[in-house]
């Protein structure tokens, strides 16, 4: 009969430790979401490679929050402990309470809280940025430097927003946070958030990658409501080639200019240049080939699966984190506004030479923003090819959204 | 409802943030366009060094033939290169153009296009040199 209550209770001791009595309704809400952007990086292939990792990370934290616990130190009295041990001392630290000898037994945190130091660290940001580096061909920017404009006024989400969030009552490092958003840069945003508010990482994450994701369905919207079909069928000029040497010359420069101005954005700046430094010199490419692909790939789904993470059910769903979702939608869709109106300036300036769609690639995101530009245009004139001519606004976009971190670190910290 | 020295600190902090963010990128415009233009001249410079050297080697030798790229910067384009049997002409202009492309304008012709014999697989060949690639 004992045996029988031992297993009973066995039952009962699993069943009140498994996820159905811990989890709270929160947590189911937050792993609906998690199928929902399942769906979308599956089924509708939207940035499939961050969101499909931070879908899982969000489902295992919500089912399991220990995954994300941190180390803890637990009291053992030191009888108890000799009893379960064969008498074998143990070198933990003894605390003594009430006359009884403890031993502070260290107890290791979860998997997901030991890889999430990479982000709360702010080592994962600059690394990606390496591997962007590696990967970008700076070359359509240096053959038309007009686009660093481009770059520059997609930036206007970030402070527009900041105001925003003044105004709902944020701190203004909070604040900081939340704008940075809109510079549409999942790596810039965490290296903001963890030097301004440490606090609100989670949710910013979850909303800089997201909206990444999405710009796909965010971006055509405000770019055609701003334009005009004319506009949109404009033909740009075929981009001169750029001579090796521009393109070995151009990281080493940025990389002094924008450290000596911010050294800030250093980090950020500096490994996106070392990163395109290897790959242009062409002498390193066994480590520039590693940047891009095996490194890249082992941050993404370290960031990827610890920023999902983050988004446990009761810190998720609250008014703070909504106000911040919506804020950060509210930036991503002022910066492509701005992008987007710059260029028509740009394109009445050049007497109609510039495609205003391009403008929208100024938000980062690369090479997400680039292809919508192209796609949108192809839509009004099939033989009208944007890409490259975007990807100058889009990778100047990068570098204003580093300057632009740089400008919030060094104002609000 | 935030406090007037935080609106105020909004204010700075756009119109800093803009003005810097254009500040810096401006400036990087010039610098690029800057050493783009600088570097383009020296390029020109020097092919147009090359150029002489061989017009005077050329006049030198008072022959007609002289080596293969350069004669080329100075005569481009003399006849359609010959081309093996059975390669499409989309082929032959996607050759022609990466060469344009990878040495610059006027400077090389592509005189032949003939497929290299290969026992293996492009697939094949591509895997093997991914997996004896010398660490």
């Amino acid at each position: 009969m004992n045996v029988f209550t031992e297993l009973w209770n066995s039952i009962v001791g699993i069943w009140n430790t498994s996820g159905f009595v811990t989890s709270n309704w929160q947590n189911y809400v937050m792993i609906l979401v998690a199928c929902v952007l399942f769906y979308l990086a599956i089924k509708k292939q939207f940035e499939p490679l961050l969101l499909l990792p931070i879908a899982f990370g969000m489902l295992m934290v919500n089912l399991f929050p220990g995954i994300m616990a941190a180390p803890t130190t637990t009291m053992t009295p030191v009888s108890e402990y000799l009893a379960a041990h064969n008498n074998q001392a143990a070198s933990y630290a003894v605390t003594v309470l009430n006359d009884v000898e403890y031993y502070m037994v260290p107890q290791n945190g979860g998997l997901f809280y030991y890889l999430y130091q990479g982000v709360k660290l702010g080592i994962y940001p600059p690394l990606i940025f390496l591997g962007v580096g590696a990967m970008t061909d700076f070359g359509p920017l240096i053959s038309n430097p007009k686009s660093f404009l481009l770059g520059a006024a997609a930036q206007l989400g970030i402070f527009i927003t900041f105001i925003g969030a003044i105004l709902l009552g944020f701190t203004p490092q909070q604040a900081g946070a939340i704008g940075i958003i809109g510079g549409a840069d999942g790596p810039t945003a965490i290296f903001v958030t963890t030097q301004l508010a440490p606090e609100l990482l989670g949710p910013i994450a979850v909303a800089a990658y997201s909206y990444m994701a999405l710009v796909p369905i965010i971006q055509p919207p405000i770019m055609k409501a701003l334009t005009t079909k004319k506009e949109r069928m404009i033909v740009m000029e075929q981009l001169r080639p750029v001579t090796k040497l521009e393109k070995i010359l151009f990281p080493i420069i940025v990389t002094v200019l924008v450290s000596l101005l911010l050294p800030d954005a250093a980090p950020l700046v500096g490994m996106l240049m070392l990163g395109n430094l290897m790959r242009e010199s062409g002498v390193v490419s066994r480590i520039s080939n590693t940047a891009q692909n095996e490194l890249m790939n082992i941050i993404t789904i370290f960031l990827g699966t610890t920023v999902g993470a983050t988004a446990t059910g009761p810190v998720f769903l609250n008014l703070q984190t909504i106000g911040i979702i919506f804020l950060g939608l509210a930036a991503f869709c002022v910066g492509t506004a701005g992008g987007v109106l710059f260029a028509k300036l740009m394109c009445k300036l050049s007497g109609g030479k510039i495609n205003p769609l391009i403008g929208s690639a100024g938000v980062s995101a690369v090479p997400m923003a680039a292809r919508v530009s192209q796609k949108v245009g192809q839509t009004e004139n099939p033989a009208n090819f944007l890409l490259m001519h975007a990807m100058g606004p889009n990778v100047a976009g990068v570098i204003g959204s580093a300057v632009a971190a740089g400008v919030l670190i060094s104002i609000l910290k | 409802m935030p406090s007037a020295e935080n609106m105020n600190l909004s204010l700075i902090v756009l119109l800093t943030g803009l003005v810097v963010v254009f500040a810096a990128l401006i400036f990087l415009t010039f610098i690029i366009k800057g050493y783009g233009a600088l570097v383009s001249s020296m390029t020109a410079k020097s092919k147009q060094k090359a150029a002489d050297a061989a017009a005077r080697a050329a006049a030198a030798k008072a022959a007609p033939k002289v080596s293969a790229p350069v004669a080329a910067a100075v005569k481009p384009a003399v006849s359609a290169p010959a081309v093996q049997e059975g390669i499409p002409g989309e082929v032959i202009a996607a050759i022609a153009a990466a060469v344009d492309y990878t040495y610059g304008t006027g400077t090389h012709v592509v005189r032949a296009v003939r497929r290299v014999p290969q026992n293996r697989s492009a697939w094949g060949s591509a895997g093997l040199a991914e997996s004896t690639r010398p660490f």
